[in-house]
């Protein structure tokens, strides 16, 4: 399981935007609050903060593939300096590296990208490309520091809730009216009691509490974008200290929209 | 779906009670909204008025504007498809009752007709001339539509005795002529409670279970002199306020009162979806859950429009018959 926290966005910004939904709304905690191009093909400029990152993840996205490029910012020379004799440039070939996603086959609109990380100011593209004659839509964007654990034991639990309107017509028939049906998730795993988890609960979890972010619940075996989901905890994780160094995490999550 | 035009500290604000993307997004910020209810001042006609109660937000709508300002405009609209397609319901002033930890609450305030009719006003012209001349000297008023007044238009002999509110005034002789008003922005709408402003017709899959009722009946319907007597001896008395001299005039609409009252009444529950239906639309089905299969219509009197359930409650009066 994988958890993106913090959020270390510190900018956001789009090539192209819709004036009634601009690239901020990709930046706030509402999947279904979205952002939206004018074509079907437009870059997300994320610039991360000096907490740095090793990872992205986009939600609610009718994309089919995500091109993701992080790049160091460039430093402008400081006036008043010269340069001094006998020095060269130093050339960084990692400094723009892009790994293109395809986020079509799974349907679920979410996707998931790791770099190596950056512990400072950096900069993320991100190319999303949706069908021919679509116009190309994000709801979230998380980027920031990933933080990894086991993966959920066996016997863990995925479902749905539905929040529609089901109501009995005068004849017997249902009237339903469709609205959002959310993703939950109910599993256990057993993590080395310190570090791992006393990291989830303190450094995630109590300062994170009934906030949304990016999680990769299964991550190491199971690599497609199915397991990436943008949630809350339904109820706050629980542990049970089963070992004398091992401790049974509790977690159940929620489908945020 | 409903769609709530909020101007906070004069800026327009678009919210919804579950986050919509039309043409803009409405963001999820509504809470609860009490049901918004078209109420007929009598079974019989008068003025339809709107009514409305409070509406709470999250408290983070107003992030950049704490504390929550006092009052603000706003404008209420419902769509079944786009946001092209929206119908306005409310336009009017919400006022700050309550900030907690949990939500903003704002009741509603609609326009005020508090215009005046002076005592000793001397009324004697076709009932549709009448009431422009009395809604349309209202400020808030601009127009009487009157394409679903009787053909046969009445006429009204009165004058007025002390100062009357002119929209009470105007209530009562149309509810006395059995005919209804409702006001929609600045056009007064007229209809003949004997009639419809057009037909839906619902299938089962359309409407929720519905309950159908009776009030007690009249037995005898007085106005100044003149008094109609009912099939009903066992009923109640009624008097109404006389809006015409002549006895066969004021027989007239004595009958047409009492012909209204005595008509069976449906509590009818449908969906909100496609178009909301407005006063005097005529809505016809049949009901096969009852004893026997029941067709039945009513013409919308008062309706209700639930939106944290969403279903219209519609009470009127019409016709029932077996299946």
């Amino acid at each position: 399981m994988k958890v993106i926290y913090p959020n270390n966005i510190s900018a956001i910004s789009a090539d192209e935007e819709n004036a009634n939904f601009p690239v901020a709304n990709a930046n706030d905690k509402h999947p279904k609050k979205l952002w939206k191009a004018t074509t079907n093909s437009a870059t997300v400029t994320l610039t991360m903060n000096t907490s740095g990152g090793d990872s992205v993840a986009v939600f609610n996205t009718n994309a089919e593939t995500l091109a993701v490029t992080v790049r160091k910012v460039s430093n402008a020379w400081a006036s008043g300096n010269a340069w001094a004799s006998g020095n060269a440039w130093f050339t960084d070939t990692d400094e723009s590296a892009t790994v293109v996603y395809d986020l079509y086959p799974e349907g679920v609109g979410s996707g998931w990208a790791e770099y190596d990380a950056i512990l400072g100011v950096h900069v993320i593209d991100l190319l999303f490309t949706s069908a021919a004659g679509t116009i190309v839509e994000c709801g979230v964007i998380v980027a920031g520091n990933r933080n990894t654990y086991k993966d959920p034991d066996l016997y863990s639990t995925e479902g749905l809730v539905d929040f529609s309107i089901v109501k009995e017509l005068n004849n017997g028939a249902i009237y339903t009216r469709k609205r959002d049906v959310v993703r939950t998730f109910q599993f256990q795993m057993v993590e080395d009691t310190d570090p791992d988890f006393y990291e989830f609960m303190f450094t995630v979890m109590k300062r994170l509490g009934p906030d949304p972010t990016a999680w990769r619940i299964v991550a190491n075996v199971l690599t497609n974008f199915e397991w990436v989901v943008y949630a809350r905890a339904r109820a706050m994780p629980s542990g049970d200290h089963i070992a004398h160094a091992h401790t049974m995490l509790n977690i159940d999550l929620i489908e945020v929209v | 779906m409903l769609l709530i035009e909020f101007t906070i500290n004069g800026t327009l604000t678009r919210v919804s009670q579950e986050g919509i993307a039309l043409t803009h997004y409405w963001d999820a910020k509504v809470i609860e909204f009490d049901p918004i209810q078209y109420k007929i001042a009598q079974y019989y006609g008068g003025y339809v008025e709107l009514g409305y109660g409070s509406i709470s937000f999250f408290p983070d709508l107003f992030n950049d504007d704490w504390p929550p300002p006092v009052n603000g405009l706003i404008s209420i609209y419902y769509t079944a498809t786009t946001e092209a397609a929206k119908e306005l319901l409310f336009i009017g002033t919400a006022h700050l009752t309550g900030v907690d930890r949990e939500a903003v609450t704002y009741r509603l305030a609609g326009p005020v007709y508090d215009e005046t009719v002076a005592s000793a006003t001397a009324y004697n012209n076709d009932l549709e001339t009448v009431l422009n001349g009395i809604l349309t000297g209202i400020a808030e008023i601009d127009t009487l539509d009157v394409t679903y007044g009787r053909v046969a238009v009445p006429n009204v002999t009165h004058t007025t005795s002390g100062d009357k509110l002119a929209i009470d005034l105007a209530s009562d002789i149309a509810a006395f002529y059995s005919h209804l008003f409702y006001i929609v922005g600045t056009t007064a709408y007229l209809v003949d409670m004997l009639l419809n402003t057009g037909e839906t017709t619902y299938t089962e899959f359309d409407f929720f279970p519905s309950q159908y009722d009776y009030l007690e009946p009249v037995a005898v319907a007085r106005t100044g002199a003149f008094s109609q007597f009912s099939a009903y001896p066992y009923g109640r008395d009624m008097t109404v306020t006389q809006y015409h001299d002549t006895q066969a005039n004021a027989e007239a609409a004595l009958v047409n009162i009492m012909s209204v009252w005595h008509k069976p009444r449906a509590r009818f529950r449908i969906p909100l979806l496609g178009s909301i239906p407005t006063p005097g639309k005529k809505l016809s089905w049949t009901d096969t859950a009852q004893g026997q299969d029941t067709d039945m219509y009513i013409m919308a009197r008062s309706i209700q429009y639930d939106f944290d359930n969403e279903e219209a409650i519609i009470d009127g009066e019409g016709a029932i018959s077996a299946g």
